[in-house]
């Protein structure tokens, strides 16, 4: 009986919280994504094509010659991200010359993102990327969450080789 | 006659320990509660970050969960209602234990959210360790007696009535 009292203490609490502070935003999937995808039109290019997971999953260990690249904002990116994934974050809609040139020494770039939007900042990276002269760039299907579904390789922290 | 102490917790030395448990739980609640509340946001993303919980559930969970810690820290500290409170914390406790076990098992190298934006801990099986600890520490103190301080086998004042027998002794009673 006293746990029910304080549960219900806490319920009241909370709700006059919500009431009082709002709800907190979560990482910027919306925002982000609209000034992802309203920024000036990228045309499609014909190299940027879909990695299933299986396909991409074994790639994460060639360090060498495969790149995967995180389109999420920071927090999001230093929240969790694919083992070894390079940031650059869709937050302007586009990209610099240093991100490009950071990945043109890989054979395959593919990138990602959560699949909000339709996997929207990933693709416009993507096309951004191929744009700038990589060869092949692929989007990696069902993003982030899909990888974290297979217990694939994951971690968090800053962007260790990002200029 | 004497009231006569039910486990060892009723007798001094467990009083004792029964009030240190419940300052250490209340002291461990309020340092996590602080930062969570002075920053929802980072929470609400921390506890997004577990794949666990539709959007509405992580926004709403990021007010409660500081609010419930600070309610746990009022009646533990007071003791009112403070093996109630004691149950809910250690509720909570498992809850987190099992969101970090599932995060850990799953390859989610994440920062457990824990103590708000005050101190990014990654996830790693100490802090399931450290939930179990606090548990065991939360049954300290639901398992104690209701109040600390006996004079005589009398308890002193308080607004829940211990059962008196014919003579005017007092039976302590237990009830969570």
């Amino acid at each position: 009986m006293q746990a029910l009292r304080i549960v219900v203490v806490g319920i009241a609490l909370t709700v006059a919280s919500v009431v009082l502070r709002g709800l907190p935003p979560l990482a910027a999937k919306g925002g982000a994504e609209e000034s992802a995808t309203c920024g000036a039109p990228v045309p499609a290019q014909p190299q940027v094509r879909w990695i299933t997971q299986e396909q991409a999953g074994p790639l994460v260990e060639d360090t060498t010659n495969v790149a995967f690249v995180d389109a999420r904002d920071k927090n999001a990116f230093e929240s969790g991200h694919i083992a070894g994934a390079l940031h650059v974050p869709m937050d302007t809609g586009t990209v610099d010359a240093a991100q490009v040139a950071m990945l043109r020494g890989f054979r395959t770039v593919i990138a990602y993102c959560d699949t909000s939007g339709g996997c929207a900042r990933s693709s416009r990276l993507a096309n951004l990327l191929a744009n700038a002269g990589l060869r092949d760039v692929r989007v990696l299907e069902g993003g982030l969450p899909a990888w974290l579904e297979r217990r694939y390789p994951a971690e968090a922290g800053a962007c260790r080789l990002c200029p | 006659m004497q009231a006569v102490p039910m486990t060892a917790l009723d007798r001094p030395a467990g009083r004792v320990l029964v009030g240190l448990a419940r300052l250490g739980l209340a002291t461990v609640f309020a340092w996590a509660a602080v930062p969570k509340l002075l920053d929802p946001t980072s929470l609400a993303q921390s506890i997004d970050n577990y794949h666990l919980l539709p959007s509405i559930a992580v926004q709403v969970s990021a007010l409660a969960v500081p609010v419930f810690e600070l309610v746990i820290v009022l009646a533990l500290v007071t003791g009112v209602y403070a093996r109630g409170a004691a149950l809910v914390g250690a509720a909570m406790l498992a809850l987190f234990a099992g969101g970090m076990t599932q995060a850990i098992v799953r390859g989610i190298n994440i920062d457990c959210g824990c103590f708000g934006s005050a101190a990014a801990a990654q996830i790693t099986w100490l802090s399931v360790a450290r939930n179990v600890g606090l548990i065991a520490v939360a049954a300290v103190v639901c398992l104690g007696p209701e109040r600390l301080f006996v004079r005589g086998g009398t308890t002193t004042g308080g607004a829940r009535p211990d059962a008196e027998n014919a003579s005017g002794d007092v039976a302590t009673t237990r009830g969570a």
